[in-house]
């Protein structure tokens, strides 16, 4: 395969990025514009729509149609413009208190609804660009400036939550498996319907710092020796699973609205 | 406001009021005439007490609702008792008198029918209440045309129910005749 | 539109014109969530607008309404949402987005009884405020009120076009006295100019999306049409990317506030009715302005020199304070608390007597009781 010019993606005036150093966003943002480019789109045809967070301010770092959106909203920002622009490619970058705290009823209903966009889903467990707060999916016990105490919370099971609600495409990977999640993007946007990409990704400066992790490196290396492939579960008790979890074909929801309008073209303005 | 007719149809959520102020506004329109209908209430779709006013006038309406009825139409005793003194003081009553019970009150024109046995009797069932008391409205006011309500009838009701509907306000039409007939034979 | 006929002349609910004015002002997408008092706009709009080749959806929430709105507008449709006051409380930040991103879109809020659940069937004018100033920090709006079923058609294409031209959120503020009422219309409704969405003319590497200067309203290029730029509720500078500089900032809010303030004459409409002789002035709007105006004819009837003022734009508030200068006293009408009374006092500073009639029970309030007013 050429070589990818990662550049002829990015709004180069716009940089560097808000991102910490060691930061694993910057990763997934590589891994987007990769799939991107595999599948040859033309950037005028996508359109990327985050909420508000470290991971949301991607947005302005890509040279699409760019929408920073308000927190947790990105996914009816882009419900809406995807209705109204059905032929565009639509990316919704999502931090996880974004998509599944305050966003948590846009996530189930956009993945229930099944409509056309990708949806990727930056997990760091914590809140970043606030300063450290629990979130919902950070791990019972865990420390967080507002758990000082450790979290008595439980975290959800991101590809379950969006398996059961209906999304027909999950997957799940981490920044460590930077070339495993260029594919799984790249199934994403081929799906036709809500693909989920949930992307553990690490956060050193609050969650890594305040759970002893170490380092960035130290972090990246704990998604390697604490995950494991799908095709491989079963053999590693306790770690995360990561893989496409679920592929299916369901009515997409752009689709089922135009062959409505197709359905209902001659019989006149009521 | 001169020229101006004021309708009040007072029941329960559910009897079909706001059906037939709508019918009769619409008769109001086919008639040339202003008309202004606006309904007040509860949360419910059924029960509760359900107030319609018709306001129809030759000229401009501004104010919408009731001022001083000119027609009282009261389903229930719930109805008569929240509305009877927003009426004229020449003003006409009309009340079911199979779920009212009116006591005659001074200066009131209270006009008794038992409008839910007499549909019950001449249909088989209730349900078209509100399109004979609208035949009797009809006949008792003379605000629009028996044409016109027959149209707007024919207009607003379901296919379905259409028959049973246009049956009610015949015989609502009977009815207010009969009525208006042994008014006028009345020493006044 | 289920339009009842008869030789021009039509019975129409005042819901019903706002989903009649919508279509003829080219509404291409509707999102909503139900809620009473109204619900009649969404029944009439999810069966007409896929016969017309729009989108009608249902959304989770009124918070995914009016940003799948937004999505929409910025996707190239006339788009709008209809809700009441608990969904407009919901709609807040993003009515604010859309005011700071300078996104056209109409939000119709048919106003029920306050605070909190009140009461969803009765009658309110209680988000008065709340249109003006229910998003945080300050932002420009538009906000028009009508108060007969014609009036709300024609209101309605105006808010369309209005927030075409300006790039600007519009509220189409209602009660629900007007959006219940069925009263006679004319048919065909008048023709109403229809304003559309002005585009880029200059090529992609040229466009501005927050351009500063003269042109106070730049063009607004639809996603998916080659101009790639970045919509941000941050403020932003002339591409739209956050900045943090205030000589980046004075001159966006500058222009902001601007599009809408040096334009006063084009947006706000205001009726006078025989105040030329008026001693006393009633200031009312929506349903309320109909039981000020039965008031004056029967005051008039009385020999009294009453006149009305009627604002159908009701933010920005109309300078009516030059009718101090010949009223003795200026009495206005709503059903609320006084949040325009509090508007009209501060525009005429002392040089009249500003009094209030307020109701805020679900009852309107009667042409009696305005005339109790004048007595005192």
């Amino acid at each position: 395969m050429d070589a990818i010019d990662e550049r002829k993606y990015l709004r180069l005036n716009r940089f560097p990025t808000i991102w910490c150093p060691g930061c694993g966003i910057g990763i997934v943002l590589g891994a987007i514009i990769r799939a991107v480019a595999r599948l040859g789109l033309d950037k005028d045809e996508v359109a990327m729509v985050s909420g508000i967070g470290c991971s949301s301010r991607m947005v302005g770092y890509v040279d699409f149609n760019t929408i920073h959106a308000t927190h947790g909203r990105a996914l009816a920002f882009a419900t809406g413009l995807k209705l109204a622009r059905p032929e565009m490619r639509v990316i919704v970058v999502m931090g996880d208190g974004d998509a599944l705290a305050i966003g948590g009823n846009h996530f189930i209903q956009a993945a229930r609804r099944n409509i056309d966009l990708t949806a990727i889903v930056i997990n760091n467990s914590i809140y970043g660009m606030t300063g450290g707060q629990y979130a919902p999916t950070t791990p019972r016990g865990a420390t967080a400036t507002t758990a000082p105490y450790g979290n008595l919370e439980p975290p959800f099971d991101i590809p379950a939550l969006a398996a059961s609600a209906g999304a027909p495409f999950v997957a799940r990977s981490t920044v460590y498996h930077a070339i495993e999640l260029d594919r799984f993007i790249e199934r994403g946007l081929r799906k036709k319907g809500f693909s989920v990409i949930e992307v553990l990704s690490d956060c050193p400066v609050f969650y890594g710092a305040l759970n002893e992790m170490g380092s960035a490196v130290d972090m990246l290396r704990w998604y390697r020796d604490n995950t494991i492939s799908v095709r491989e579960a079963g053999k590693g008790e306790g770690k995360l699973v990561r893989g496409v979890l679920v592929d299916r074909d369901l009515p997409e929801y752009t689709e089922g609205y135009q062959r409505l309008v197709e359905s209902l073209r001659g019989k006149g303005e009521g | 406001m001169k020229g101006r007719y004021e309708v009040c149809l007072a029941g329960e959520g559910g009897q079909g009021l706001a059906l037939a102020g709508l019918v009769l506004a619409e008769a109001v329109v086919y008639g040339g005439k202003n008309v202004v209908t606006t309904q007040s209430v509860g949360a419910g779709q059924r029960g509760g007490i359900s107030q319609t006013s018709i306001i129809i006038s030759d000229g401009e309406i501004d104010y919408p609702k009731v001022l001083a009825a000119d027609l009282f139409l009261a389903l229930t005793q719930n109805a008569f008792d929240r509305y009877r003194s927003d009426v004229a003081r020449d003003g006409l009553i009309i009340v079911d008198s199979s779920c009212v019970e009116a006591k005659e009150a001074e200066g009131l024109d209270i006009i008794p029918i038992p409008l839910r046995e007499i549909t019950l009797k001449a249909l088989g069932e209730a349900t078209a209440t509100n399109l004979l008391a609208l035949g009797v409205i009809t006949e008792l006011t003379r605000a629009v045309s028996r044409t016109a309500i027959r149209d707007a009838v024919k207009r607003n009701l379901p296919p379905k129910s259409l028959g049973l509907n246009k049956k009610a306000l015949e015989k609502g039409f009977e009815v207010g005749r009969a009525i208006r007939a042994e008014r006028r034979a009345k020493p006044v | 539109m289920k339009a009842r006929v008869s030789g021009g002349a039509a019975l129409m609910q005042g819901n019903e014109a706002v989903a009649a004015g919508a279509l003829a002002a080219g509404l291409g997408f509707f999102a909503n969530y139900p809620i009473t008092p109204a619900n009649e706009i969404s029944r009439v709009l999810s069966r007409e607008l896929p016969l017309r080749g729009g989108v009608f959806i249902q959304m989770e929430d009124e918070i995914a309404s009016i940003a799948a709105v937004i999505g929409a507008s910025l996707g190239g449709l006339k788009a709008a949402t209809a809700t009441s006051g608990p969904g407009f409380s919901l709609m807040q930040e993003n009515i604010g987005y859309a005011s700071a991103t300078e996104i056209p879109c109409v939000i119709v809020d048919v106003q029920r009884g306050g605070p909190s659940t009140g009461m969803p069937t009765r009658p309110s004018q209680g988000d008065v405020m709340q249109a003006r100033w229910g998003a945080h920090g300050d932002h420009p709006i538009i906000v028009l009120y009508p108060s007969s079923v014609s009036e709300t058609y024609e209101l309605t294409i105006r808010a369309f076009n209005l927030s075409e031209r300006y790039r600007t959120p519009v509220i189409l503020l209602m009660d629900e006295v007007v959006a219940h009422m069925r009263e006679r219309v004319m048919l065909p409704l008048p023709e109403v100019e229809v304003v559309p969405r002005s585009k880029p003319k200059v090529p992609p590497e040229m466009y501005f999306p927050y351009e500063d200067g003269d042109n106070d309203v730049p063009p607004l290029a639809s996603f998916g049409e080659g101009y790639r730029y970045n919509i941000t509720g941050l403020f932003h500078d002339r591409l739209g990317f956050p900045t943090l500089r205030p000589d980046e900032i004075n001159p966006w809010l500058k222009r902001l506030f601007g599009k809408i303030e040096t334009n006063l004459e084009d947006i706000v409409w205001c009726e006078q009715e025989l105040i030329e002789d008026a001693e006393v002035v009633l200031v009312a709007y929506g349903a309320t302005a109909r039981s000020a105006r039965h008031a004056m004819k029967l005051a008039r009837d009385r020999g009294e020199a009453v006149g009305m003022i009627k604002p159908l734009t009701l933010w920005p508030f109309p300078h009516i304070e030059s009718i101090a200068e010949r009223a003795r006293r200026i009495i206005v009408v709503e059903m609320n608390r006084g949040q325009i009374l509090g508007e009209v006092e501060r525009l005429v500073h002392g040089k009249a007597e500003v009094l209030g009639v307020n109701r805020m029970d679900g009852e309107m309030v009667t042409p009696l009781e305005i005339l109790h007013a004048l007595e005192i």
